[in-house]
């Protein structure tokens, strides 16, 4: 073997040990939510898929879980909304105070989410009647705006131009034109915004942490109660549905729009 | 005609009018009220004593300097993992370019939580690191990984591995194939040519990511609480256990204040200072 070709083969062990390192984790989780013991050990000394059925007797689980559905299933659309009507004034219009909209869109990307937490913990206080998961579903909004605005925004930038020209020459209205000529550009990259949106508000913990009460939690805060009251291995079994789950999703989405957007749309 | 016109005037006032108010209601007034009660003391005056507070006593001044120290390593040990990773990707074949990018997004579609938690199982005292170490016969005495500042800077390195990466990889594709054939042409060994060339024209990539893993490590919260425990306060813990746990929402908000002008300060930095890098990477360019 030549020289060069031996650093190459360096490079490509090198590579495959920092890809473990990432993966190391999830697999280790995985590994141990099958372990028979009633201690969680890694590696497990005998297998079992019992922690499986064990997830469903857990208390408190199944509303946390519906907790979240209900707040990210609500918060999504109106992140969808609010991102799109937002990125298309943009992207589209020439009007001042737009780079102050574009930073005041973008900011929950670089306040500290803890900084987020307690300001909305100590102003939606202060509000009557407004409900911990109203006040949740409110936050998950504004934290994910930012991933839908900029979404939306770069898919409208290669937007061809041209074909509004087109549309309105032809006598189509704003709303047609919208309805027949930007939608059908952007869905794909509304719809893997949709799922990042999602997952981002399904898995949150530092915000609905400090929003959440005795009363309403979500799947992550109690996940992680469960992981510091429990030394068995029910929370890796349900880890365990929640990474796969996590990769279907990341398969969708790589499906609708490939995964050079994908990567684009998660790295900052 | 004239009615398309004044269409197009309310257009944008009408699309982003819903955002932007949702905006300023949900996030720009709560956090300009919690700044706002940093600077009051318990009679509703102004004062700068929480302010004074921290930088007086050495206790609180220290925990800014561990929430700076981490970042630092996070961000050192990130670059060195994601060069590897970001020059095979620009260089490799299609099949490793593509699951070098799936390996690294898939964790930012999984919860901190569950990360943490494969973490603390790989990381204590009995887990596989230490095991396989005592193993080997390198250790005695299980390592003390989990709760220590090791552990917290490995768990805040895989969280922000991704954001390092990403910008890297764009950064060294760009880079033209032909200036390291001619490096390679002259004689520069692989080593010279990564020195000489791959490194000084992905510097933009690296700022850009070394940036955001510096500002996203000191602001995490979730990773220091969960890897840290309570032996290591940083900036994010503090602002929590004075918020939360001592009910002293003044001085929480004025820590938390320092830390979100700390991380803008490393972000104007990088703003400034990009277009100087992109401008001494084109230029390099410039010379083939």
């Amino acid at each position: 073997m030549s020289r060069a070709a031996g650093r190459l083969y360096l490079l490509k062990l090198l590579v495959a040990a920092i890809l473990l390192f990432i993966l190391s984790p999830m697999i280790v989780v995985i590994i141990s939510s099958f372990g028979a013991a009633s201690f969680l050990y890694f590696p497990p000394n005998s297998y079992s898929i019992k922690w499986y059925y064990e997830i469903f007797e857990l208390d408190g689980l199944g509303e946390a879980l519906a907790n979240s559905l209900l707040i990210s299933g609500i918060a999504t659309p109106l992140s969808i909304v609010l991102g799109t009507t937002s990125a298309l004034a943009i992207a589209r219009y020439k009007f001042a105070g737009k780079s102050a909209l574009m930073a005041m869109l973008l900011s929950p990307l670089v306040v500290p989410a803890i900084v987020i937490g307690i300001s909305m913990l100590q102003f939606f206080r202060s509000i009557d009647g407004l409900s911990t998961l109203q006040a949740m579903i409110a936050a998950h909004v504004a934290i994910t705006l930012p991933y839908m605005v900029r979404t939306v925004v770069a898919s409208l930038e290669m937007e061809d131009e041209s074909m509004l020209e087109a549309a309105k020459m032809l006598g189509a209205n704003a709303f047609q034109s919208f309805a027949f000529v930007t939608l059908p550009t952007i869905k794909s990259s509304i719809f893997t915004g949709a799922i990042f949106v999602f997952i981002i508000s399904f898995d949150n913990y530092a915000i609905s942490m400090f929003l959440s009460d005795a009363a309403t939690t979500t799947l992550p805060i109690k996940m992680l109660e469960f992981i510091e009251s429990r030394t068995d291995p029910a929370m890796a079994a349900l880890a365990s549905l929640l990474i796969v789950f996590s990769v279907i999703l990341l398969c969708i989405s790589t499906w609708a729009v490939g995964l050079k957007r994908v990567a684009r749309m998660s790295g900052g | 005609m004239i009615q398309s016109r004044s269409r197009a005037r309310w257009a944008p006032g009408l699309l982003a009018g819903p955002g932007a108010a949702f905006m300023i209601l949900v996030f720009v007034t709560p956090v300009v009220i919690l700044a706002a009660s940093s600077f009051l003391d318990s009679g509703k005056q102004l004062t700068l004593a929480h302010y004074w507070r921290f930088f007086s006593e050495p206790q609180y001044f220290s925990t800014l300097w561990n929430s700076l120290r981490l970042a630092f390593f996070t961000t050192i040990t990130a670059i060195l993992l994601a060069y590897p990773l970001a020059y095979a990707m620009a260089t490799f074949s299609s099949g490793w370019r593509n699951t070098i990018l799936i390996v690294t997004i898939l964790p930012l579609t999984i919860s901190v939580v569950i990360r943490s938690f494969g973490w603390q199982i790989l990381l204590r005292n009995g887990g596989p690191i230490n095991q396989s170490l005592t193993a080997l016969g390198l250790i005695d005495e299980p390592l003390r990984l989990l709760f220590s500042e090791t552990g917290v800077v490995i768990g805040l390195v895989h969280v922000y591995l991704p954001f390092m990466v990403l910008p890297l990889a764009s950064a060294i594709e760009r880079i033209d194939s032909r200036l390291e054939e001619a490096a390679m042409m002259l004689g520069a060994s692989a080593f010279r040519r990564f020195i000489h060339v791959v490194l000084p024209l992905s510097v933009p990539g690296l700022a850009a990511g070394a940036t955001l893993v510096f500002t996203a490590s000191i602001s995490a919260y979730v990773t220091p609480a969960l890897l840290g425990g309570e032996f290591i306060q940083v900036m994010p813990t503090m602002v929590a256990q004075q918020v939360l746990t001592l009910m002293d929402w003044s001085f929480g908000s004025a820590v938390s204040m320092i830390l979100t002008v700390v991380s803008l300060f490393v972000l104007v930095i990088h703003w400034a200072t990009a277009a100087r890098f992109t401008n001494w990477a084109s230029r390099a360019e410039v010379v083939k």
